[in-house]
Parts: structure tokens; sequence; C-alpha cells
């Protein structure tokens, strides 16, 4: 004890500090009052242990009442308190009161009726004048407050009643009102009557309408300050008897039911969640909202051990499920509800209107704010709040339901023992529905005005109410810890740092419809880039195929018929200057000429230049022209070979080689070569193309040519107009006189007639395809005895050529016809949209 | 040495004619240095030519240039010129194709050449590694047999496009129309009358005249490419008026 | 070798060349002709050149057992047969002439037929694959030209037929005043390729 009173628990967080110390050294806050106060027993001290939520009293808030203080004091000892306070908390005598309970009041208590809760309500404020500090300076640290929550909190005896219900009963008991607010002496602690509040209150409910004024007064006293604290004018109401014998009984059901005396009871620490509390407190965190008014049993039972129940007055402490009376499990699960409804009704008229208005529901129960040092849903101060507006004749806010859900797990009781618990329980029990409405204040009443720290207790609706007169920077409501519901606090922690739950952002990207178009075509693409597609086959047989087809079939088709045949009715063609002129030139060389013939044509050709040469070469023979064969193509060798050969034996003649030709064969370098050999033909073609590879140079007639103008003709064989334009430039310079004959495809005849036809006369002969072969061999009847090669492809390529042409213009005509239809067919498409 | 017999000697008109064309391509190569843009004649094949280079790359397909049979040595080495520029450049844009393009030709020199210009290419743009020997290849060494063995590499090696720049017969005719049935795009041009006939009717985009000799000008081959184009232009009119004098005075006796 | 020593030697060749042609100087003839004597060589070695890259291409597609490498068997199998039997018996020899005779004229003979088809389809589609002025001129001189080449069934037409008729015309007056306007062009550009690789812009030899 003396210990106890070298240290000074802190209300707030609970440590143990020194006593002369006014401020905790270790969260600020004050430990004892501003105002000069009795200092608080040491048997209450015990009966706070633990209380280290209660609000600290203000320094210069003088409207604390004493028991108040001695609760805050109490807590601040150290933890031994049962031992210390073993006094305190021993039960006291029946019919006693406890110590602490009976120094909040000594007047007895009387039953409630009409206005006696103003009369405790004014007591109590009175009271609450004398303490210092408002509430809410500091707010203490949830987890310090879960910290120093008091491990294990010593229970009273069965027959403890504390006393500040011992001298509530002990007032009710005594049926009298509750008298004007005790002196600071009387309102100890230590008072062994009814605690002066509880008969303030009494009184003041009774007075409430002829004390309308003192309420409007009030205010002016003290400001912020509730009537029920700061004018304990009336007494605290008393009890009806009635309900007091089920009080007892309850009461009594509660002392069996709790725990043995002196037994310490490991009190949970401050609920964090609703987990870890009984049924019945877990029921009691519910939201504001949905707190219904305790029905008006549970309120005459409440009231009974108040107003005076003697004996058993219950300390509420931290029930276990399994130790929750029958009747208060009833009451949870709501099954007086109903019968309270009624009985609130029957009995509203004769309970004062504190207690009837504890069955209405209450804007705190249902609001949003959540009552200071609770973060259960409606506990005791519904009534007191509805009082208070009541009397300053405010409406009633309706209920919020929104942060009361989220404050319930954390909701903790402002006192031990508090008997605002079964309260709750019986409130909670009821449904929402048949919770009677909120009291109306009253009118002509003067509102209350609360002390600083009690007006930080008001529910937050209430404060929400008087927001008005609040600075926007008190705008903010403390939703949680020993503060929730007060305004105007400054943030333990800075907001960055607030648990709250974290800002969900959208995941949804911001696009636009044309990013998200793009998007998607993207997406499409690349989708179908992996995907393999299927090759689309074209159609075997296509237009194209039937065409050629066709072609092939009409032109093979007439060839084949007119070789397998062999008619010859087409007649030749009539002989043509170049042709004639050609001749003309052959039949001047003399005999035994050397002709030097220049094959080189391809191979592919070779039908063509047979047919165009046969006559020419056969006419050469007949001359006797001894052939001197040259090449500027690799395949020329043989080709001049096989021309040869060919021609000799059309004719009929014994040409041999060397005896009658020479192949000097292949001259390399194209132009360049035939300049070379022009220049010096010995030197280029310097041996013959037989095995023996014989030096015809030495021998006749070869031996006298020195150069092109040695020869006697000079013929070149060729299908392309270049090599003959080649042979026409690069050697007809070297010829002087020598006559240039030309032997040509059908196709180069265009670009080497020029050549004939000009007055320089560079080609003195020209036959060109089968139709000068033709020509030649109708200008000649004896060459090949009329029948020659011209002769017998004469009608297959007659009308073959006829075919062709024919085809050539079906396919042109219904290119046409294609093309027409198709741009009809468009046409009208644009005229039909 | 009777220097006015050489001063008007054929020899020396001709002389005279190539060295004004020189000096010309240098001149005009000067002055267009200073243009953005080089106005030429719109020829439609060159610019399905640049198209069907992208396609190729894109679809993975090869593009295949012939350069026709004509040897280095006459006047169809011109023509050869012109295919081995119209290789490089296309070696060079589609180097990046998963197939690169292949050369063929119907002549030994014109093979070798052909191998050289895409190593060449090959080397500068940094993709040696690239080349493949096969890239210049000789199908045969005749016209015919040159033209059908260019076919296979038609049919055979995802060509997308030929183009046919160099000397070329009737046979020409041949590889168009395996590119007809290939579906493939055919670009074909020659110094000869008779393949431009042919081109004419069976190719997609023929070039008729002297388009071929102008390639270089249009892929963006230099600048020397678009000055010499416009010496021919010059040297053409020079020509026409000259063969227009000429007649006039032929018809006049004086000539 | 290095590009600018081909380069180098790629000009003074040309203009040696050139020189000689237009400058009648026996010093440019005498280096022309030897500079030509040369290139015909190695015309001829070019010869040989393209047998070797015919044979390695298709010894490739052989050994990689490419699609269509079964052809390259007959080629191969025919260029060597072709060689052995002309080194035995030589170019004009018999045989020779036999494979020549019997196998390389008809097979390039059939080209030519092919070629007559696939010229007479062009000639057919010409209009639906390009349908303007050209294309209708070009389509109307083919029909003249043909049908004046040879008597319709041995009968000439005049006027088209003959020395004087259409057909010999368009052949002497546009057909051979257009080519001769290409020819010239042709050489117009062929001097210009010629000047180009003579100033080193187009350097075929590059490697």
């Amino acid at each position: 004890m003396a210990a106890d009173m070298a240290e000074l628990r802190c209300p707030m967080c609970g440590k143990a500090n020194p006593e002369e110390l006014d401020v905790c050294q270790f969260c600020q806050a004050r430990l004892k009052p501003v105002l000069p106060s009795a200092p608080i027993p040491e048997d209450e001290q015990a009966a706070v242990e633990g209380s280290s939520r209660l609000p600290e009293p203000a320094a210069q808030d003088d409207s604390l009442s004493d028991w108040l203080n001695f609760l805050r004091d109490s807590g601040a000892e150290s933890e031994g308190p049962p031992a210390e306070s073993g006094g305190e908390d021993q039960p006291p005598p029946a019919g006693e009161l406890p110590q602490w309970l009976e120094r909040t009041g000594g007047e007895a208590s009387e039953p409630v009726g009409e206005g006696d809760s103003q009369d405790w309500l004014d007591s109590l404020r009175k009271r609450g004048e004398e303490i210092t500090g408002p509430l809410g300076q500091e707010t203490v640290p949830e987890e310090s407050m879960d910290e120093d929550w008091p491990a294990s909190v010593k229970l009273p005896d069965q027959d403890y009643v504390p006393e500040w219900l011992a001298g509530a009963s002990l007032g009710d008991q005594a049926g009298e009102p509750l008298a004007e607010p005790p002196s600071e002496e009387e309102s100890s602690l230590e008072s062994d009557d009814e605690p002066d509040w509880l008969q303030k209150i009494r009184l003041r409910q009774r007075d409430e309408t002829e004390e309308s004024q003192s309420v409007e007064s009030a205010p002016a006293e003290e400001p912020g300050m509730p009537d029920w604290l700061g004018e304990p004018a009336s007494g605290v109401p008393a009890a009806p008897d009635e309900p007091a014998e089920s009080v007892s009984d309850w009461l009594a059901d509660l002392r069996s039911g709790g725990a043995p005396v002196g037994e310490e009871v490991e009190l949970p620490e401050a609920p964090a969640t609703g987990e870890e509390l009984p049924a019945a407190e877990q029921e009691l965190e519910q939201p504001l909202e949905e707190t219904p008014a305790p029905p008006p049993e549970i309120l005459e039972e409440a009231a009974a051990p108040v107003l005076g129940a003697a004996e058993e007055i219950p300390t509420a402490p931290q029930i276990s499920d399994e130790e929750i009376p029958d009747w208060l499990a009833g009451l949870v699960a709501g099954k007086a509800a109903a019968a309270a409804a009624g009985s609130v009704e029957a009995d509203a008229e004769s309970l004062p209107d504190w207690l009837a208005d504890l069955d209405k529901p209450s804007d705190a129960d249902s609001g949003v704010i959540v009552p200071f040092g609770e973060e259960e849903p409606g506990l005791t101060f519904d009534w007191l709040q509805e009082q208070v507006r009541a009397d300053q004749g405010l409406a009633v806010p309706p209920p919020e339901s929104s942060e009361a859900e989220e404050v319930q797990a954390e909701k903790i009781t402002p006192f031990v023992g508090d008997l605002s618990d079964f309260l709750e329980e019986e409130y909670l029990s009821t449904p929402e529905g048949e919770r009677p409405p909120a009291a109306q204040p009253e009118e002509g009443l003067t509102p209350a005005e609360l002390p600083n720290w009690l007006e930080a207790m008001r529910p937050l609706d209430a404060a929400a109410m008087s927001a008005a007169v609040l600075d926007e920077g008190e705008s903010q409501i403390e939703s949680s810890g020993p503060l929730a519901g007060l305004r105007g606090i400054l943030p333990a922690e800075p907001d960055v740092a607030r648990l709250k739950k974290p800002p969900t952002y959208a995941m949804r990207l911001q696009v636009s419809e044309s990013q998200q178009a793009n998007a998607n075509l993207l997406d499409e693409l690349v989708k179908t880039e992996g995907q393999p597609r299927a090759v689309r086959m074209g159609a075997a047989i296509t237009s194209q195929h039937v065409w050629r087809l066709i072609i092939f079939v009409v032109l093979i088709g007439v060839i084949i018929w007119k070789a397998l045949t062999g008619s010859q009715e087409v007649a030749l063609p009539q002989p043509l200057p170049e042709i004639l002129d050609t001749g003309s030139v052959i039949g001047a060389l003399p005999s035994n000429s050397v002709v030097l013939l220049a094959v080189d044509y391809e191979p592919g050709f070779s039908g063509e230049m047979k047919a165009t040469s046969a006559a020419v070469i056969d006419h050469l023979m007949l001359k006797g022209a001894y052939f001197a064969l040259v090449s500027t193509s690799p395949a020329g060798v043989g080709l001049a070979e096989q021309l040869i050969q060919d021609a000799s034996a059309l004719g009929g003649h014994q040409y041999q080689v060397i005896d009658r030709y020479a192949n000097l064969g292949y001259i390399p370098g194209g132009p360049m070569g035939v300049v070379g050999f022009a220049n010096a033909p010995r030197k280029m073609t310097p041996f013959a193309l037989d095995v023996d590879s014989t030096a015809v140079w030495s021998r006749e007639p070869l031996q006298r040519v020195t150069r092109l103008a040695d020869f006697d003709l000079v013929a070149v064989l060729t299908e392309d107009a270049d090599t003959a334009r080649v042979w026409i430039e690069q050697v007809q310079p070297a010829l002087d006189s020598t006559p240039l004959v030309m032997l040509l495809s059908a196709q180069a005849e265009p670009m080497v007639r020029p050549y004939y036809q000009s007055s320089s006369n560079q080609v003195q002969g020209m036959v060109a395809g089968l139709l000068g072969g033709g020509s030649y061999e109708s200008a000649h009847q004896d060459l090949l005895a009329g029948d020659g090669p011209a002769r017998r492809y004469w009608d297959a390529f007659s009308l073959s050529m006829l075919a062709a042409v024919i085809l050539i213009a079906l396919g042109g005509l219904v290119s046409l016809l294609t093309q027409a239809l198709a741009s009809r067919d468009t046409s009208e498409g644009e005229k039909k949209s | 040495m009777n220097y006015m017999d050489l001063l008007t000697s054929q020899g020396a008109v001709g002389m005279a004619f190539v060295v004004i064309f020189f000096f010309l391509v240098i001149i005009l190569a000067a002055a267009g240095r200073s243009r953005s843009v080089q106005n030429l004649r719109e020829i439609q094949a060159f610019a399905k030519l640049g198209r069907a280079i992208g396609l190729a790359v894109e679809a993975g397909k090869r593009m295949h240039i012939t350069l026709g049979w004509g040897g280095m040595i006459d006047l169809r080495g011109s023509s050869a010129l012109v295919g081995l520029t119209v290789l490089e450049r296309i070696a060079r844009l589609a180097s990046i194709s998963d197939r690169p393009p292949v050369a063929t030709s119907g002549e030994g020199v014109l093979g070798v050449l052909s191998q050289d210009t895409v190593s060449g290419t090959y080397k500068s743009i940094g993709a040696g590694f690239q080349y493949n020997p096969a890239a210049g290849r000789v199908t045969g060494l005749s016209p015919l047999s040159y033209a059908v063995g260019a076919l296979p590499v038609i049919y055979d090696e995802h060509v997308s496009a030929t183009v046919l720049a160099g000397h070329f017969g009737s046979e020409g005719a041949l590889i168009t129309d395996a590119a007809e049935r290939s579906g493939s795009l055919s670009l074909a041009g020659s110094d000869s009358i008779t393949a431009q006939s042919v081109f004419v009717a069976s190719a997609q985009e023929p070039l008729i005249g002297e388009e071929l000799y102008a390639a270089g000008a249009y892929i963006n081959s230099g600048l020397i490419h678009v000055s010499s184009v416009r010496a021919q232009d010059v040297f053409r009119w020079v020509l026409i008026i000259a063969i227009l004098v000429g007649a006039v005075m032929k018809m006049l006796g004086l000539l | 070798m290095k590009a600018p020593v081909s380069t180098a030697i790629a000009i003074a060749f040309g203009l040696i060349v050139l020189l000689g042609y237009f400058i009648p100087l026996p010093l440019f003839n005498a280096l022309r002709d030897i500079l030509l004597e040369w290139a015909i060589v190695l015309a001829g070695v070019a010869v040989f050149v393209g047998v070797a890259n015919l044979f390695l291409v298709h010894g490739r597609k052989i050994s990689r057992s490419q699609p269509g490498s079964g052809y390259s068997y007959v080629v191969i199998i025919a260029m060597l047969a072709t060689i052995i039997v002309a080194a035995l018996f030589g170019p004009t020899g018999y045989w020779s002439l036999w494979l020549f005779k019997n196998i390389q004229v008809p097979v390039e003979t059939s080209l030519i037929g092919v070629l007559a088809i696939i010229l007479v389809y062009a000639a057919a589609r010409l209009l639906r694959r390009k349908l303007n002025l050209f294309s209708i001129i070009f389509f109307a001189t083919v029909l003249v030209v043909l049908l004046g080449s040879v008597p319709l069934l041995g009968i000439e037409i005049p006027g088209l037929h003959g020395e004087f008729g259409l057909r010999s015309l368009l052949i002497q007056l546009p057909a051979v005043a257009g080519a001769r306007g290409i020819l010239l062009g042709v050489a117009l550009g062929a001097l210009a390729a010629g000047i180009r690789v003579l100033m080193g812009v187009d350097r075929p030899y590059g490697g």
C-alpha cells in the first residue's frame, strides 16, 4: 500500500510513475487532476485498476467527480493491486456498499422516477466540475493501452457490491430522491452513503421539468459539462421497487457465476476483436446502430442495483460464455425483447425518463460515432446522450452504421465492472425494429454545456450535431482508441502511417477506342502469324493448260496430218528479189570455187535452217564449190558437218571431208574472233577438225586463200540477227569484192534486209526462212529434184500457220469479250451500288 | 602521219563521240548532285521490281535474276553489265531474305562475274558469311539449254520474281512462261529485238527498247547511272536531228 | 585481287582498245590486237569455266539430295559421256556426230516446237493480260505478218502477199525502222555502260 502510494499509475497507459509527477513520463497524460480534489481512496484505486482507458481528467476541469478521480488514481497503482487494494476489493459487509462506490455519493438512492435521471446527471455534472482535465487530452496508443491492460483483476467476492452500485442501491432503498449535489466530501468515494451522483441523477430526473432553466444555465457554469455530471441537483434516480427484487436476483446470479473471492481472474487483454471476447461481450460489440436499446427489464434491473440494491452489485467482470447466467443469455438471444417492449411500455410511465430512454435507440447506437472508451457498441452513455440531447433540445440524429462496424472488434469497456454491460446486452438483443425510438428533445430545455473532456466523450452523432460550432480543424473524428468519437484529436501517428485499407487502383488500363482497335489488330496479326495457313492448292487443270493443249493438238495435228499424207497441194511462193539475187550470185561463181560457210545457228533451228539452206547448198554443190566451214558457236561445228552431209546425201553429191570440204572448227571470241578470222584466217583456224587434223591451209584449194577476200563467196547461216550483223559489219569490210550471202531464219530477216536493200549493198543475197527456201526451190526446180525440204514442209507449214493465226485471233476475241463482260458487270455493280 | 586525215577519219568521229559522251555524263552528274529528286520518266516495271523485292523478303522467297547468254567481249556484254548491276542491287536489298537471290547465266564468264558480284555485295554489307557459290550458276552453254536449265530454279526454289536482264533470244519465252506458270512476277529486258518482241507478248513487265539500260538509274545504283541516262537522252536527240538532217540532205541531193 | 588494282587494269585496257579502234596508230593497233587475242583466248577458256561451273552446280545438287537431283545425274552423265566420246573420236567423229545428231538436235528442236506453242498461247492471251492501244496494234501486226507469210491454202491474197503486200510493207517500214531506232538506243546504252566501266563506276569484276 505504501508502495502504491509512492507511485501513480497512469490512467492512460497504465504505467507506473513516481508520485511526484503530474504528467506521465511515458505518454504525457495527466496523472493528477488539475483541480484540487479529494485524493482517490485506496480502495477505489484497486477497483479501477487496469482501467487505463479512463480518460485523463482535464487539468483545468474540475467537473470530474471524485469517483472518476479515484478510478484514475487507482489505475496508477502497481500490479499488485489486488494485494494493496485487497481491502478495497474485499467484499464489504452485507448491506454496505463498497468503499469506492460509497465515495461516489453519500445520499441514498431513491426509486427512479421521472426527472430522477436529471438529478443524478446533475450531480455527476457538478462532480465533473471539480475534476480537472478535459477528456481526450492525449490518446494513449491502443497498443500501450492493450499492453498495460491489467492482466489480472481481482474479482470481488460474490457478495461484493461495488460502492457505486451500493451507493445507488442504498439510495434506492431509501426511496428518497437524490439530494443536492454533495460536497466534495460527500461525493467522496470513501463515503458509505449512496453515491451522490446517482442520487443527483434521480433528483435531476425528477426536477427535469422544473429546473429547465437550471439546465440551460448549467453550461454557463461549466462549458461543455453535461448536466448530469455538472449539476447533481437531483439525486440518483432510484430504481423501481419491483425490478429491485429481480435485479437482486440477477445480481446474485452474476455473483454466483463470477469467480470466487480473492481469486484472480485473468482478464483477457483488451479485446482487439470480437472473437476473443465472450459471447456476451461479442454481442455487445455490435455496431452502434445495431445496438438495441436495453429492454426495460434490464433497465430496471440495472437501475435496481444503481438505486439501491444493497447486497448484490455485480462487478461485471469479463464473463466467459460458461459464466453467463441464463437470464443474461436469454437477454442476449432477444427472448425478452418483445416482452421488454411491452414491459417497457407498461413501465415506461413509472420509469424515469433516463431509464425510459434507455430502450430507445440512441444515436450512438446506430450512429457512426463510437463513444469514448468503448469500441463495443451500445454502452452506457446512450441514455445519457439522449438525456443530454433532450435537455439541449437537439434532434436526435438518425443512426449511422458505418464506422461502428469497424470499431466493433476494438471496443473497450471504459470501466471495469461496468454496469452498462448488461444494459448493452439487453439493448443489443433487442431487434432494431423493436427498439424504442430515440428520445426527442423536449422543448424549452436549454442544451447543457459539457466540459471539454465530457464533450469528447459524447457520441459521434452528438458531436456531429455540434459540428457547426466546431472548427474545421476539429472536424476529424477519432474512430478508434480510447478517444474514439472525439474531435480535434491530434493524430498519434501521421496519416500515412495509419492503418487503413490501401486504396485500390483500377487494374483496367485506360486506353482509347482507337488504341484498343489497334491493339486488337496487332493481337490478331500476332495470333495469325503463328497459325499455319492452309496452302490453297490451285486446280490441277486450269485455263492455261486447256489453251496450251488445244494449241498443241491443233498444230501438231495439222502437221502430222500433212506429214502423213505427204500432200503438196499448196504452191510454193513466187521468188522474191533477194532469192533471185542469191541465185545469181551463186550462178556466177566459177567452178571449184572456195566458199566460206559460216554455220552460226543453234541446233534447235536446224530444222528451219535446213529447209532454208538446203537448196542453196545443193546449188553450191552443183557448182563444185569447196566448203570451208567455220562457226562462232561451239555447236556450229557439228551443225556444219551435219549440214554438208545431209545436203550431200539429199542431192546425191559425194562430198567427203578434206576432199570437198574442210571443217575449220570453232572461232572463239564472238565478234573479236570474226574480226581476227577476217584479218588472219589461217591464224585463227590453222587446222581442220578431221581425225588427222589436216593442215588444210597448205592443201588445195585453201592453199591460195590467205585472207577472206580470197574466198569466192561468204555465206553466213544464222538464226540470230546480231550474229548476222556482226558478220556483216566485221567481215564485209574485209571482203572487198567477195559477195556475202545471208541464209537466215525468218526471225532475223527484218534486221538483215536493210543491209541487203541499202545502197551500200553490203549483202548481195538473202534467203530467209522457209518462205525463202521454198522460194529458192521454186526458182530452181532442178535443184534437189524439186523435192527439197522446203517443198515437203510447205503444206504443213502453211496450214499450221493458218491454224496459229486462227487460234491467236480466237484467243484475242475471247479476251476482248471477257474484258467487255467484266467491265459491264463492274459498271452494273457500280450503278446498283 | 597525216593528222588531218586522222582527225577526219571515222575513228576520230567515233572517238569524239565517246569523249563528248564521257564529259557530258560527268557534267550532268555534277549538276544532278544538287537535286534532291531525280525526275525520271516513270517505268512501271521498275516500280513493280522494287515491290517484288520487298514481297520476296517478306514471304521468305527468292529473287531470280537471269543474265542471258551474251558474253562480255561483244556488244551483248553491255546488256550483261546492266544485268550484273541489277543483280548487285537486288542482292543488296534482298540479302536479309531467308532465301537469297540466285543468278543464272548461259555463259561461263557471266557465271563467274555473277558469283563475284554477289560475293562482293555481301562483303560490302558485312554479310560475307551469307555468300553461297550456288548464288551464281551456269545453267547451260547454249541458249536453249541455258533457258531450260533455268526452269528448275523457277519451279523448285520458291522464286517469287524473275528478272531477265541480258542478251536473250526467242528462248526467253520459255523462262517467262515458267514464271507465269509458277505465279511469279516476270520482268524482262534485252538488247535483242527478237527477245523484246517475245517479251512483249509473254512477260508481265517488258522493257522496250533501251529501257533496260536505264535500270541502274531506276534502282538507285548511283548518280552516274542517272546522268548517263540523261546523256543518252541528249545524244538520242542529237542522232534524231542528225538523221533528219541527213535525210533532208539526201533528198535534196546534197549528200 | 584488290578492287583498286582490278579497276586500274580494266580502265587501262579499255582505253587502249578504244583508242586502238579510233586512232589508227600502229602502236595502238598492235596493243589492241594483242589484247584482243588475249580476250579471245580467255573467251575460249570461259567455255571450260562454264562447263566446270555447270558440273559443280549439279554435283552440289546431287550431294545435298535436293529436289530434282535425278536430272542432275543425267546432266553429269551425259556431259561426261560426250566429253569422253568427243575426246576419243573427235568433235566431228562418227559417234560424236551421232550423239549430236540424235540427241542434242532433237532435244533442242523439240524445245523450239514447245516455244512455238508458248508463243502462240502468249499471243492469244495478250489482250487478256493487257488491253491498250499498243497491245492491240501489236496483236494486229502479228496477225497480218503471219497471214502474209504463207499463201492461205495456196492462195496469195493481193495486197497482203507479195513484194508490195501489206506484210512486206510492215516488215520493211515500221518494223525495220523501229528496230533501227531500238538498235540506236541500244548502242547508246551500250556506250553508256562501257563509259561507266571505263570510269570505274560499274565494276563487275569487284571481288
